[in-house]
């Protein structure tokens, strides 16, 4: 079966569909109320609670492949493990993706770990309908639907999904259970855009008053000497949620466990905001300031992971905005910076 | 699937004591180790931690790998209280080396200072390995006291092939040669600056200062060779420590000509 080809499938049938993969793999879904959706796993009796479309989830997509804390060296035997399906992935995160495999995957030296939970993974998106105010994904050059990077995507359309296909394992998936689903009318399709382009327009909407007409790129790129990273970093309580929650942030520190037999060696989340994130050894720190760290995630996203990765860092899924405690808005600071 | 952060085991073959500070350690990993010079490894104190050393000895001797290391921080401390048999991880060889070929028929200005003149006896290990494909090799080589040199039994025989001027901050009765910083080494000889390159590793403080004296000379930034030192935990380009702007110190040096730095941020810290 070819992928790109669109399905149509009754909510349902979609139903019996997971509940039949319920058996095969470990299927999470997105569950929650009131614009606070969260991955838990799912069982069949939960079935009909699932929220495909709202918005993103309060956790970042990583989680599921970049542990905050394992083993990457040592005796855990990864080996005859589960797929995980994740079902209700938003587009966001589907560009977070791009990001870690160019950096931990596509590389002469792939991490291992990342490299065999990556491959388990089954990516089953949908669109958003319920765009949040912290949501900025137009503004950096992104979509509040998919395009690619996924296995299967639904948009709500009429009772049930138009189901589009991105992947050989999307198209496996589909052909294993075809008798629950159909080939999608042009109506369908036609709906689908419709919805999207709706969405498109809402996403903008709601940053119309924080657009720039240069990139953020550029942005950056002439704030170097500015002085206000100072003033935005006032707020600033280096709590470090910022990192923790970008779905794109992935440096880490590797420990060694002591008192184990041979090497052992684990992998954590670190944070860039840390005061000790860049000292060495002796003391030196090439950023001494919060404000040289707070400029350095800028930096970083905008300029540093464009050159590695011909991709900004930042994917507008606005966790940052959500979880700062010093109600810091990047789009606010990279407005002020624009001037 | 290969593990690149498993550590190959590691004999620690000897204990060498070069200042009251800075040892170095001799070490046999199980399988050796090629590597070019300049480039560096990631040594595993088992149960401590890890750290980057760009090896101190020759590139052409594979089946050992010397590392000269000073006592300055936790990694290094546990190493410097272990002993001859003990037992350490290598992973590496990392990053790029010294670019050779840039260097033949070339001046070859060697700047050291303190414990930094580690990777640099690797490099002169290779430079003196055939002499003749260089013009000229100079060495100065600075540290604080006399008593804070390394190789010093090296010195006076690499006296009898190149030449070596040294300098000490603080000279005491013994001291015969020049007292001051390492970079007022420079003013007193002659140099075809413009075909020479100056390579330079030592602390932030030195590199910087060396730089601007070496730019005032004359040089050129893309013939000025530095040593970059950053935090670093993979040593393959992922866990975003080391990078200076969007360089990767880890992948993309640890050498970088002053060229590639010099418009980026906080390079001397």
């Amino acid at each position: 079966m070819d992928k790109d080809r669109c399905f149509w499938v009754g909510s349902a049938e979609w139903g019996d569909f997971l509940g039949r993969l319920v058996g095969e793999a470990s299927v999470y879904a997105l569950g929650g109320e009131g614009g606070r959706f969260f991955y838990r796993q799912l069982i069949r009796k939960d079935i009909g609670d699932i929220v495909y479309n709202p918005v993103r989830a309060v956790q970042p997509l990583k989680s599921f492949i970049f542990s905050p804390r394992e083993e990457v060296v040592g005796p855990s035997d990864r080996e005859g493990r589960k797929q995980t399906i994740i079902v209700g992935v938003k587009a966001c995160d589907i560009s977070s993706l791009e990001i870690l495999d160019r950096a931990l995957k596509e590389t002469d030296l792939p991490d291992p770990v990342y490299q065999e939970r990556r491959q388990r993974i089954v990516l089953i998106s949908s669109d958003c309908s319920e765009p949040q105010e912290t949501c900025f994904c137009t503004l950096v050059g992104r979509a509040p639907y998919p395009e690619s990077g996924f296995d299967l995507n639904l948009s709500k359309v009429d009772g049930g999904f138009v189901v589009a296909v991105g992947s050989e394992r999307g198209a496996e998936l589909v052909d294993s259970h075809r008798s629950l689903f159909r080939e999608a009318t042009a109506e369908e399709i036609a709906r689908r855009d419709r919805d999207r382009g709706d969405i498109l327009r809402r996403v903008d909407r709601i940053n119309e008053s924080v657009a720039q007409k240069r990139s953020y790129q550029e942005i950056v790129k002439d704030s170097y000497s500015s002085e206000l990273w100072v003033k935005h970093s006032e707020s600033c309580v280096e709590c470090t949620a910022c990192n923790n929650i970008c779905p794109t942030c992935h440096c880490y520190l590797l420990d060694d466990v002591s008192g184990a037999e041979g090497f052992v060696k684990v992998r954590s989340w670190d944070s860039c905001v840390h005061t000790g994130y860049a000292r060495v050894a002796g003391g030196l720190n090439p950023r001494p300031h919060l404000w040289e760290r707070f400029r350095n995630r800028y930096l970083c996203k905008f300029l540093y992971m464009k050159e590695n990765f011909g991709l900004l860092g930042c994917t507008g899924c606005g966790r940052c905005i959500e979880a700062c405690q010093g109600k810091i808005d990047m789009r606010e600071v990279l407005q002020e910076l624009a001037g | 699937m290969v593990n690149p952060y498993l550590p190959q085991e590691s004999i620690i073959e000897e204990v060498i004591p070069e200042t009251p500070t800075i040892k170095t350690f001799v070490l046999r990993p199980e399988n050796g180790l090629k590597f070019s010079t300049g480039q560096f490894i990631e040594l595993t104190v088992p149960g401590v931690g890890e750290a980057p050393f760009t090896p101190s000895s020759s590139p052409f001797q594979t089946e050992k790998v010397e590392i000269t290391v000073m006592d300055v921080g936790h990694v290094t401390h546990r190493l410097h209280q272990m002993r001859e048999g003990d037992r350490v991880g290598i992973r590496g060889p990392y990053g790029r080396g010294y670019p050779l070929e840039e260097f033949y028929n070339k001046e070859v200005l060697v700047l050291g200072g303190g414990v930094g003149f580690a990777p640099l006896r690797s490099l002169l290990f290779t430079l003196l390995h055939d002499l003749s494909k260089y013009k000229r090799v100079v060495l100065c080589y600075g540290a604080k006291t006399p008593a804070d040199i390394v190789y010093k039994g090296l010195i006076p025989q690499w006296r009898e092939k190149i030449e070596v001027l040294c300098s000490v901050d603080r000279a005491d009765e013994t001291w015969k040669e020049h007292e001051g910083v390492v970079t007022t080494l420079l003013d007193k000889f002659e140099i075809d600056i413009k075909n020479s390159v100056a390579v330079v590793c030592g602390p932030p403080v030195m590199m910087k200062f060396a730089t601007f004296k070496l730019l005032d000379l004359g040089y050129r930034p893309e013939d000025i060779y530095l040593s970059m030192e950053r935090k670093m935990y993979c040593g393959i380009g992922q866990c975003r420590h080391c990078m200076i702007g969007g360089l990767f110190v880890c992948k993309d040096g640890p050498v970088f000509t002053y060229s590639q730095v010099k418009e980026l941020p906080d390079i001397w810290a």
